[in-house]
């Protein structure tokens, strides 16, 4: 009973899990797209140009993990070696976080995010420290070629 | 020195092998990894059992009454069903002298009242015929072959085998998984208060099935009658099947085993060529229609 409980679980973990890691990813390479004029750097020195604001600027995303990954995780951990299956879910917060964060640049006018760092944490964690989900933050220093909005 | 942020190639940070082929390989070592230990365990907890001596079992599952084994409601109260009890145990004392039983090893035998058509050997020399079985019976040759079967059980000691490996795999999964999740202290009570139904390989039922054809054989000298037991069964009409499904949960390879014992009576069949006198039940005629 517990098994098939399992498997059923296992399988909508996977299905679902499956049908939004693909179409996730479709909507970051076409974000990406988008928004390929707007350049980030982890440079932490201003670029020589006619610079009028530095800003803030950063994008976090929550990513789920399912309930597949977790199990595939967990047999993992018993033999050691790449976690493909965490590695896609980070590769997929990590683009996100970026995007969301050039988003915010973009709505800035920015032309430019500089000393962009990434940070990522694990939250919620559950029954024997399994992760249920992850948190990716990424932020940098959006520049702006105009007078500051701040500024008045 | 120009600042640009060309397209990432694709395919370095995530693997585009299915994930379901990583999980499964993954799963089958583990699966036959289990299997291989699981089994080594329960070979080693079968041959450390039959070591414990008989006192030690009997002191274990001392105080716990036939009530406490599964399907049991209560005992025989009725003076129809005590009758029943003694004549049990009266055949049981017949065929234990054909049995070579170490002195040590007393069984006791109990007729529970019930529907259920079984019959079961458990710790501590007990052994329990239900009323539905006892009462489908045809014949004493067909019952005492029953009888043997459970008592022969007890002789070779494959209650205590069969708890020790119960016990045994049910610790190194809980060692494993978790004592707290997975009910597995639910089922080490359940040992305790030998609650759970025990079962034997089929190396156990064959070696049961051989000495007690050869008790029945001593008793009365061949194994006709013997066989009605499987014909009880292996009848199609009444809903047969569904009682050879209970009784194949405690006794499996009925087909098989059906097999050998009627090669097994046919070799030992009276040399006249006529059948051999077949002893009826003493209730078989008041319950005749």
């Amino acid at each position: 009973m517990e098994l098939i409980l399992l498997a059923v679980l296992a399988t909508l973990g996977f299905v679902f899990g499956r049908i939004a890691e693909r179409r996730h990813f479709a909507s970051i390479f076409a974000r990406e797209a988008q928004l390929k004029e707007l350049l980030i750097f982890n440079e932490r020195t201003v670029p020589p140009g006619a610079w009028q604001t530095g800003q803030l600027v950063g994008g976090n995303v929550v990513i789920s993990v399912d309930y597949f990954k977790r199990l595939a995780a967990g047999l993992r951990a018993l033999f050691g070696g790449r976690l493909t299956t965490y590695e896609s879910l980070l590769e997929r917060g990590r683009r996100e976080a970026l995007l969301r964060m050039k988003e915010e640049a973009r709505s800035l006018g920015a032309a430019m995010v500089i000393n962009v760092r990434l940070e990522t944490a694990s939250i919620s964690k559950g029954d024997g420290d399994q992760i249920g989900s992850i948190e990716v933050y990424a932020y940098g220093t959006a520049l702006r070629e105009g007078p500051s909005p701040l500024a008045s | 020195m120009s600042y640009e942020n060309p397209p990432q190639p694709e395919g370095i940070n995530i693997t585009r092998e299915n994930p379901l082929r990583e999980f499964f390989a993954m799963l089958l070592v583990v699966v036959v990894a289990a299997a291989v230990v699981i089994a080594g365990l329960a070979a080693a907890a079968s041959w450390l059992a039959e070591r414990v001596p008989y006192e030690l079992e009997l002191k274990v599952t001392e105080g716990l009454g036939p009530s406490m084994l599964p399907g049991v409601d209560g005992t025989a109260t009725e003076p129809e069903q005590l009758e029943r009890e003694a004549y049990l145990r009266a055949l049981g004392g017949r065929l234990l002298a054909h049995m070579d039983f170490p002195p040590e090893i007393v069984p006791r035998i109990y007729y529970v009242p019930g529907e259920t058509v079984n019959a079961y050997a458990s710790l501590g020399g007990q052994v329990v015929l239900f009323e539905g079985l006892v009462s489908k019976l045809p014949s004493e040759n067909a019952l005492a072959l029953v009888l043997a079967h459970e008592l022969a059980h007890i002789k070779l000691r494959h209650p205590v085998v069969a708890a020790g490996r119960g016990l045994t795999v049910s610790l190194a999964l809980g060692a494993v998984f978790g004592l707290s999740d997975n009910g597995t202290i639910a089922r080490l009570v359940d040992w305790v208060g030998v609650t759970s139904t025990l079962s034997f390989s089929r190396a156990q039922e064959r070696a049961a099935d051989e000495l007690a054809a050869a008790a029945v054989l001593a008793e009365y000298g061949h194994l006709q009658g013997a066989r009605g037991l499987f014909d009880l069964f292996s009848r199609e009409t009444g809903g047969g099947r569904a009682l050879l499904l209970e009784f194949q949960s405690t006794h499996p390879d009925i087909d098989r085993r059906i097999a050998w014992l009627e090669a097994l009576a046919s070799k030992h069949a009276p040399a006249s060529g006529g059948s051999a006198p077949i002893t009826p039940l003493p209730w078989a005629v008041q319950d005749m229609p």
